[in-house]
């Protein structure tokens, strides 16, 4: 027993310490390891410009890691440019995911279970950014095509329920509400996954929620602040978002599902597809 | 199975001669089905596992012991599910093709070659918290899902079951497994490890009965069809006239598979009265013959009867009562004095009149 307890008081501390050397002086924030990486110079308009550049060809890729119980125990997230040789690694909490690139920045977030935290990669700097420090759950979020505000869709950690989704400047400042939270349906149910995709013009936001059944639609215009719904059963995955048109698929299991065109502000569908399962479809240039 | 029956018999309705409904009409419906075709009855459907997402060691064994569970508890001639390769496979892991919600899922496009299903991994996060597998936590906390309950309900969506529609507040959830929603740690039926009576008739509609003495899922309501012939419908006084009844359901393209079935091994009562009479009297019950659905009873009539079968609606199982045309057998005259002046008497089977 004694054995036991001057290992837990020397060997412990000094494998961290080593450990610590090993990484270098990344941050361990909300469960993220970023080893290699370093803070981006805090320049006005920096993080914009970085959005905003030209295609550097920067790529990621989130890995999942499984123990060997099969249970997810984190996220790899893999991220570079044009001309690095080797990807930076940031190591990621389970509750985690990336978005991008936009320009030469990835966006990710992570969760430790007590915080969420919504950082920026510059890829070509190797430097990492962080936007948002918060209580509650970032579930998902976006950069707008400008590289002037960051979304981030939240549920509160208490009980998961839905927050809506919320805006904040990249250049700081607090987050506001401009989605609110989707209405309790006990017929649509639990939410299992709400996305955040851009039209195909970048000019729209749309914010489509996922139960078991159905999914839910909704279309932000930043330039408005409007908020166009399409709330109504027989929604299923979203395809694209181009004009005033959502393409998504119908909720069916276990087959391919129809492919439809929503027109957003009537709800008015058009089926594009029926039986996808006839083979696959033509494009007509 | 017994499970199943066990659980049935305590909603089903007193017994009684009823008239035809249609399928589902007494309140509890079949599941509905889902698109695509149907296995061949009584398929064998082998299954392995998918290469570089094979489910961790006890996930595998529930998911095994869910295609026991659809074997055992179909109740009907549909597919059963075997370990042992083909190409049909099971994956777990974070390559789970189930979109963007769903803890588990199933694509049966291909069927009736092959399936895939796949189960969403240990930790998964959606925003409505954490997947966790019952099966791969010790002890299981509350909260988990039963892979053994959710690979049950994936296999009946392989088989042809669409989700369940429940009455409001769920009151009949445990009439299904396939459900929307499956439930978790320890809400009722979590742990269900058995196709439940809707699913049962669902099954049943679309691949037929395992055995014409099979009792039908009280999920349903059909309607059956008795006839009653007599080989003699006029008869010396102490002659035996041997009636036939025959049961079937009823042949309604509603009930698919289960249209015109014959109903052996059921009770069916031969009941008489005086002709142009009201009150019917139940005599006996008729013995099955060999022939599936097929119901004989002898008997030396003193006089002159109406005569008709009849099938009481029974107790465990979802079919209707019914009742035959009447047919009258005429007695004349006693041919060799004394003669009884009672009316009313009958032989036993095979005997002589009193």
């Amino acid at each position: 027993v004694s054995e036991s307890r001057w290992v837990l008081r020397l060997v412990l501390p000094l494998v961290a310490l080593v450990g610590i050397v090993l990484l270098g002086p990344g941050a361990i924030l909300a469960g993220a390891r970023t080893a290699g990486l370093v803070a981006c110079g805090a320049s006005p308009g920096a993080l914009t410009a970085a959005v905003t550049a030209a295609s550097t060809g920067a790529w990621y890729r989130t890995d999942p890691v499984i123990d060997a119980s099969g249970t997810l125990s984190g996220r790899r997230l893999l991220v570079t440019a044009r001309g690095r040789s080797e990807p930076t690694v940031v190591e990621l909490p389970r509750s985690s995911s990336a978005a991008g690139p936009f320009g030469r920045v990835v966006l990710y977030w992570s969760d430790d279970g007590s915080q969420s935290e919504l950082r920026t990669i510059d890829t070509a700097a190797a430097c990492t950014t962080t936007l948002a420090t918060d209580g509650d759950v970032i579930r998902s979020a976006t950069i707008d095509r400008d590289g002037a505000f960051a979304y981030e869709h939240r549920v509160r950690r208490a009980d998961r329920a839905d927050l809506g989704v919320f805006r904040r400047r990249l250049a700081g400042g607090p987050a506001i509400r401009v989605v609110p939270p989707f209405p309790v349906d006990d017929d649509f149910g639990v939410t299992f996954s709400t996305q955040l995709v851009w039209s195909e013009a970048g000019d729209r936001l749309a914010i489509h929620a996922c139960g078991a059944m159905h999914c839910r639609l909704r279309v932000f215009d930043p330039r408005t602040d409007e908020l166009a719904e399409v709330i109504e059963p027989g929604l299923g995955e979203l395809v694209e978002l181009a004009g005033d048109r959502a393409i998504v698929r119908e909720p069916c299991a276990g087959l391919p599902c129809p492919l439809l065109s929503v027109d957003i502000s009537t709800g008015r569908r058009t089926t594009l597809a029926d039986d996808l399962a006839a083979g696959p479809a033509e494009v007509i240039p | 199975m017994k499970a199943v029956w066990t659980q049935v018999t305590v909603l089903a309705v007193a017994a009684m001669v009823g008239f035809a409904m249609p399928v589902g009409a007494n309140a509890h419906s079949p599941d509905p089905v889902v698109g695509g075709a149907l296995w061949a009855q009584d398929q064998e459907v082998p299954f392995g596992w998918r290469t570089g997402a094979i489910p961790p060691a006890k996930a595998r064994e529930a998911i095994l012991a869910a295609a026991d569970d659809s074997n055992a508890s179909r109740a009907s001639k549909a597919a059963s599910f075997v370990d042992g390769g083909g190409a049909s496979k099971i994956g777990y892991g974070t390559g789970a093709t189930c979109g963007v919600n769903g803890i588990a899922c199933f694509n049966r496009g291909a069927a009736p070659d092959s399936f895939t299903m796949w189960f969403r991994e240990q930790g998964h996060e959606f925003d409505w918290g954490t997947l966790s597998w019952c099966q791969l936590s010790d002890p299981a906390p509350n909260g988990c899902y039963d892979i053994e309950n959710v690979a049950l309900d994936e296999f009946g969506h392989v088989l042809i079951l669409g989700h369940h529609d429940n009455f409001a507040g769920d009151s009949d959830y445990l009439d299904a497994v396939v459900q929307t929603f499956s439930r978790t740690k320890p809400k009722a039926g979590w742990n269900a490890h058995v196709y439940g009576r809707c699913d049962v008739a669902t099954l049943q509609l679309k691949y037929d009965m395992r055995t014409w003495v099979a009792p039908y899922s009280t999920c349903l309501s059909i309607a059956t069809t008795t006839t009653l012939s007599a080989s003699r419908t006029s008869v010396p006084y102490g002659d035996s006239v041997t009636f036939t009844a025959t049961l079937k359901t009823r042949s309604d393209d509603a009930y698919g598979k289960l249209k015109g079935n014959p109903l052996a091994a059921r009770t069916i009562v031969i009941q008489r009265r005086p002709v142009g009479g009201t009150a019917w009297t139940t005599l006996a019950t008729m013995p099955a013959t060999s022939t599936a659905g097929s119901y004989r009873y002898t008997v030396a009539p003193g006089t002159s009867y109406e005569w008709r079968a009849v099938f009481p609606k029974p107790v465990v199982e979802g079919l209707l009562g019914s009742g035959s045309a009447v047919v009258t057998v005429t007695v004349s005259g006693c041919s060799s004095p004394p003669c009884p002046l009672s009316s009313d008497g009958f032989a036993q089977p095979g005997g002589s009149a009193p």
